[in-house]
Parts: structure tokens; sequence; C-alpha cells
């Protein structure tokens, strides 16, 4: 079949995929509720994807680039100009095999839930071709991102080194780097459907391995977080790296370092040994022919996606006993959301968000003295926020099921109060880990552990808020939760009360340190145990 | 003693401007299997959404046992276990982990609810499929469990959308049976089927909605009446009832002149 009839039927297959995001939105049964016919709806789809992949794609170019910019800007400090240029390059490759792959992971997620490829298999179509589908459909879902990362860098290294042949080269890199972060992502997601998925409810070893499989799933959100908050530190890391490769040339044939040194050889001739080059230029010829053999099999591995995860799934074990163990409604709530968010990992990842961001932010501190209550606030401001995404998750994973959830006889305050305790104890875990790593490098966090117990109760107000808004328009109006983040305009709307409720007690201990300074914690208790009193009534009589 | 179970007066669901149920009015006995019939698109899943509480109605007044569904939401859920035409519940669950997540918000005991379970599970031959996801379960299979869901606290009210699509022979046989019982036993059954033959033989009472009217109500034998047909099947009262009948034919000659 020719590349544009492959193409076409690509189109097909992507316009479905995008379909079936906001579908999940609109909670499937009930769909036709509010829209007047589903060729608006199809049509709001496409845009919705559209509007995804360009705020993906500034989200990559800004972090991305930030780190290079960074160390272009920072090279008189520390390292030369070439090594610098090095270390950005560098860095700008990790970070963006990074950013592709942690959005890819929720790409192949809506792909493979999709279940489109099924009907292609259906169709007269070789099994090559349906793999050439899936790859042309899974890059279309990309392709923005793919495109601009591919464009913008070389532009970029060009105008910093004035070097053409540089700048080609890092054209290369990043189209290598783009491959290896879509294998990566097709790895993972043929691990966990093949493996993973499998492992029901009882076996220890599944268990484990799902937990060992989300870790290495969040690596990618670790990263981008690394990436966003030490774009800094880490492009004068990969700097001083590279400048270690005058005493070993090891690090010559690891990738990124073989392209960003090859570069460097162009931008800046002379500086380098021949063999460092020519080592360099091996190794990155070498990437160059597995990122070819890769894009090659990258098709085949969706293909195979769907395959393995029907066979592995269809597996069953020996079932001895049928019974269960039901709890409280609430608690049944809070276990089904946390089995759930175990076996996807994108909710997962949020739930780890506020831990991470505190493991990040406590990096970023290693440096400063005492932390100011200035700092306390921004730093609980800035967990706080990062909690608050954790809500509308908690909704989302109701998913297209949330029509079912509404047949059973739940009152709407059993389901704000499980999963406004779910935000919170994640918030509380955050702070438990900060405690830690306090009592651990034996530095004075006192003050963010004291505001931020008292925060808890500003956080739990907040929780509920959000959860009382999204549950009022899921009961009233129908709306279904899916994909919330795909609505951004109803989910900022949404999430705005919450932050500020969160930003309140803040806010008061701001100004009431300048008035009166010793008064700074009853107040901020206050106006916390307030909000969460005056929500805790409201969610009670819901 | 017979009591009124579900009283539906004036029921009026919109989706935007487009009206899919225009005020339909009907009502449940306890021990009655009401059967809820229509060509596609009718109205019978958006009547039974209305009444489980899943679409808010436009306008009219829905009543299970005596209890306002939009006074006493929470207690007229209670009373009700429902199967959705579309079953779709938590894929990633296990139906262990799902049945245990409906068991906790209805409130079940964990002894009292295991040995019913034990039941429903044989009942239904799903035992080897219990630990797995419900994503890799066949359609069928998620049926069952989402029959079991429905029957799991011994609801006074069993609202059933369509429940025999995709149940193996044996399944089915079995639904019936627990659905005949559940109305001897003093239950009433709201039962949405595009199957006459099962209508036929199981409803007590059907009511016929066309264009999210009710257009015909009442036992097979009183429909036939109403049609002036003295032999006429289920099948054929329907398709009089909803005037499908004189269609029919035209696109059954003109496919055969073909």
């Amino acid at each position: 079949m020719k590349f544009m009839e492959l193409w076409r039927i690509s189109n097909k297959v992507y316009k479905e995929v995008s379909f079936q995001s906001i579908f999940a939105l609109r909670g499937g049964a009930s769909l036709p509720q509010k829209d007047k016919n589903v060729l608006q709806i199809a049509k709001r789809a496409e845009t919705n994807t559209l509007i995804s992949k360009i705020l993906t794609t500034i989200f990559i170019v800004v972090f991305g680039l930030s780190v290079f910019i960074h160390s272009i800007a920072g090279y008189g400090a520390g390292a030369s100009r070439e090594f610098a240029m090095i270390g950005g390059a560098t860095a700008f490759f990790a970070a963006l095999l990074f950013l592709m792959a942690i959005m890819g992971l929720q790409v192949t997620t809506s792909l493979i839930s999709s279940r489109i490829l099924d009907v292609l298999g259906h169709l007269p179509l070789s099994r090559n071709e349906i793999s050439r589908i899936a790859l042309i459909t899974f890059i279309r879902i990309f392709d923005i991102p793919l495109f601009v990362a591919l464009v913008a860098f070389p532009i970029i290294y060009a105008i910093q080194s004035g070097s053409a042949v540089g700048s080609f080269i890092s054209f290369i890199g990043i189209a290598v780097t783009e491959i290896f972060a879509l294998t990566f992502t097709i790895g993972l997601a043929r691990f966990f459907y093949s493996s993973v998925l499998r492992g029901g409810g009882r076996s220890k070893a599944s268990t484990l391995l799902r937990f060992i499989f989300l870790i290495v799933w969040i690596l990618p959100t670790l990263g981008v977080y690394l990436v966003i908050n030490l774009a800094g530190q880490i492009a004068t890391l990969f700097a001083s790296m590279a400048q270690t490769l005058q005493i070993s040339n090891y690090i010559v044939i690891i990738y990124p370092f073989s392209f960003s040194l090859l570069m460097s050889n162009f931008a800046f001739p002379g500086q380098l040994s021949n063999l460092t080059i020519g080592l360099s230029a091996a190794a990155s010829v070498g990437y160059v022919i597995l990122g070819a053999y890769c894009l090659k099999h990258i098709g085949a591995s969706i293909r195979r996606v769907f395959s393995e995860a029907e066979e592995k799934a269809a597996m069953h074990a020996q079932i001895m006993e049928v019974s269960i163990q039901p709890s409280r409604s609430w608690l049944g709530i809070i276990r089904k959301d946390l089995r759930i968010a175990s076996r996807s990992p994108a909710y997962a990842s949020l739930f780890l968000l506020p831990a991470i961001q505190t493991v990040v932010l406590m990096l970023s501190f290693l440096s400063l003295g005492d932390i100011s209550l200035n700092i306390t606030i921004g730093i609980l401001f800035g967990i706080s926020f990062v909690s608050l995404m954790l809500p509308p998750t908690l909704l989302a994973i109701e998913g297209l099921a949330s029509s079912y959830t509404r047949s059973l006889p739940l009152r709407r305050r059993t389901m704000i109060v499980a999963k406004a305790a779910v935000a919170t104890l994640t918030y509380t875990l955050s702070l438990l880990i900060l405690l830690i790593a306090a009592v651990f490098l034996r530095r004075n966090f006192s003050l963010i552990l004291t505001f931020g117990a008292m925060h808890i109760f500003s956080i739990a107000a907040a929780s509920m808020l959000v959860l009382s808004i999204f549950v009022k328009k899921l009961w009233e109006e129908g709306f279904a939760m899916g994909n919330i983040y795909a609505r951004l305009g109803t989910f900022i709307c949404i999430l705005f009360p919450g932050v500020l409720m969160a930003l309140a007690p803040l806010i008061t201990a701001s100004i009431v340190f300048f008035i009166a300074s010793a008064q700074v914690i009853p107040v901020f208790f206050t106006v916390a145990f307030l909000e969460f009193g005056i929500m805790t009534i409201i969610v009670l009589r819901q | 003693m017979e009591e009124t179970a579900v009283i539906v007066e004036g029921l009026t669901v919109k989706y935007g401007s487009f009206v899919a149920v225009d005020n339909l009015s009907f009502a449940v006995n306890t021990g009655e299997i009401y059967g809820l019939l229509g060509p596609n698109g009718a109205g019978k899943t958006s009547t039974i959404k209305a009444i489980v509480g899943v679409l808010p109605p436009y306008s009219g007044k829905i009543q299970v046992y005596g209890k306002s569904l939009l006074e006493d939401e929470v207690a007229v859920k209670s009373m009700i276990g429902y199967v959705p035409e579309e079953v779709v519940l938590f894929d990633s669950l296990t139906p262990r982990e799902f049945l245990e997540f409906i068991a906790s918000v209805r409130g079940l005991k964990a002894d009292i609810v295991s040995s019913r379970l034990e039941k429903l599970v044989d009942a239904f031959d799903i035992k080897k499929y219990f630990d797995t996801p419900i994503a890799a379960l066949s359609m069928g299979n998620k049926q069952k469990v989402a029959v079991i869901a429905a029957l799991i606290h011994e609801p006074k009210l069993l609202i059933l959308d369509e429940p025999l699509v995709g149940l193996d022979a044996r399944s089915s046989k079995i639904l019936k049976e627990l659905i005949s019982y559940h109305a001897k036993r003093g239950g009433a059954v709201i039962f949405s089927t595009h199957i006459m033959e099962v209508a036929e033989k199981l409803c007590t009472k059907v009511g016929i909605i066309n264009h999210g009217k009710l257009v015909g109500e009442g036992t097979v034998d009183e429909l036939r009446r109403l049609v002036k047909s003295a032999e006429g099947s289920l099948e054929d009262i329907f398709l009089k009832v909803t005037e499908q009948e004189t269609s029919l034919n035209e696109v059954i000659r003109a496919l055969e002149e073909e």
C-alpha cells in the first residue's frame, strides 16, 4: 500500500483517538445531553487535540530551551564557552527525551484504550501495513511538538554557535532523541499491558511488578520536574561533565554527549583531540543506526501492544474463593480510587507529584541557610498548588463509569469526603518526606513543617471546595470527568477558587507578619481552621 | 398484597432541544415484570436512566416504593438493582474489586454478601475470571458482572436495560429465571429488550414507546385486542403499534425484487 493511502487511513485513526478523548469527557452514554450533534463534538475533539499539541510544544520548547539558554548565559561563571555549549546541548537532548517520553506515556494510554487498531485488524490490511498505520498515527499525535523541537533547537544553535554543520548535527541528534523517546514510551506501554495489567488483584508478584513498573513510569515525571526546577544546575553539571572529557574518553561514546561534542567540534574547531572527535562521530553514527532500527520497529511494537494486552490479560488464575471484604462507603471509594490509580501510570504519577516536588524543593534549598517565612510561604504554595491538582484527577478516575457510579446510592458528601481525604493525605505525605529529609540532612525545616501542618486544614478545605464544584457538575449536569485536563478552561475556572482558598492563610500570614509578627502562627491557624470548618459544614449538608 | 412499586408521571427528558422522552406516564406494581419495548432511539434507555437517577429529568415525577427520586435520591437508588444497556464498568478493576466497591457503597456486610455472591458467581459461571481485570473480559462476562452487581443487595426493584445482550444461553436462561423468581417473591422488574419472544414469555405487562411517547400498554392479550389481531405475536403487535408494519413490508419487497 502506498504511503499516501496509509497516511489517509492514519488520519481516520487519529481522529478517532481525538474523538475518544472527548467522548470520555462526556460520560459515554450521556454524550448527546449537551451537544446538538456528534459532528460538532468530533470537530471540538480535533480542536482540543490541536490545543493540547500546541501547549505540549510550548512546554517542550520553553523548558527544553531554557536548559540550553541557561548554560550559554552562565558560561563565564565556571565553564568555557565550548563546554557550556556542550553541556547546554546535552542537557537539551536529555530534557527533550524526558519531556517527549512523559507526553508519550499519556498519549499511549489514549491510543491503546481507544482500541482502534482492533478495528483495523478486521480490514484487509497486512500486519506490516497495520504497524505502519500505527506508527504514522502515533507520530501524528505528536507532529507539532516533534516538528518544532526538530527545527527550533538547530536554529538557536546555529545563531549561538554560527556553525551550519553543528546545527545540522543537532537536527540529527534531536531526530534520534525523539525516536528514542517514542521507543522508550512504547516499550514501557508494552511492558505495562503485557505484564502489569494482567495482574489483577491478589497476586503479590503482580503487585510488586506493578509497583516497580510505576516507579519506572514515574521516572520521566521526575526528570521533567528536575528539568523545570533545576534547569541551570543541570546545564552546569553537564558542562562540568563535558570538561572531564579531557581526562576520560569513555563519556564521549555516551548518548547524548556524542552528539553535543560533535556539534561543538564544528562550532569551535581545534579544541578537542582527534581521538575524541573520532569516537564521538562513530558513536553518533551508531546511535543514528540504532534510531533507524527503533523507528522501523516502533509500529510493530504498537500493534503488538494490542495483541499482547488481549492475550496476556485473557489468562486467568485458579480462583479458590470469591469472598469480598466490603468496607464503609467512603473507604470503599478510596480503595477503588487507589486501585485504579495503581494500574494507570498517568494517575499514579500525579499522586506522587507533591512528594516529588518536595524532593526537588529540598534539593533546591540545600544551598540556602535558614528557611525564612517568605520562602516557607512560597514552598507551601508550590506544594499545595500541586496537591490541588489531585481532586480533579480523583474524579477523572471515575471516567466513563461515572454514569454507572451515579446510579449507586451514594451521597455527594461521601464522594467529596473520600476524595478530599486522599488529596489531603497526599499533601501530608509530602510534608512527612520533607521532615524525614530535614532530619537526614540535619537542616532546620521547622517553619515549613509548623506552617505546613496547619496548612493541612486549608488544603482539606480547598480540596472539598474544588470537589464540591466538580461533583455538582457531575451530578446535575451529567458532566463526566474523563480527561478533564483536555478542558482547560473549565478546569482552571474550577481550580481557581480552591487555589484562592489554599492561598488565603498564606497571604494573611504575610500581611500579619508586617503588622504583628508574633501573631502570625495563631492567625494562620485560625484562618486555615475556619476554612476547614466552613467547608466541612457545607459538605456535610450535601 | 399488590403495591405500586414505580410511578412515572409526565416524565420528559431532553437532550438540548431534542425531546427523548415526552410526557411519559406508567406504573409498575410489585410482582410485575414490566417490559419496555420500542424501536431504536424511541426513548427506552432515557426513561430507564431517568428512573435510576443517571439522567436528570426535564420535568415529571418519579416515585419508587412511595419515595420520590428528586427528594430522596439515595433511598430510591438503594432499592434499585440496575444493569445498564452499555456496560461500562471500571475496566482496570477485577470483578472481585468492583463488587467489593459496590458492596461498600451499598453498605453490605461481608458475611451476608459473600454467601450470596458465591451463589451468583457459580450461577453465572465467572469464578475463573474473578481476579481478571474487567477490561480483559468478553462482553458477555462484563454483562454477567453487571448483573451480579445489580443483584448482590437483593433489590426490591430490578431495572434491566437489554440485560440479555451478550449472555450465553445458560446465563440468559438463569437470568430469566431469576427475574421471574424476583417478581414471584414480590419484587418488581422493569425490563427493556428487543427480543420480542423473551418479552412475550417473561413480561406480565408491556409498555411500547415510540418517539418518546407511550403508544401502547397492557398485557400481550390486551395489546392484541388493541390492534385487533387475535393471533398476532408480540412482534406483530409491536410493528403495528409503532406504525412500522407498512414500511417494513415495502422494504422487504424492495429487497426481494433486487
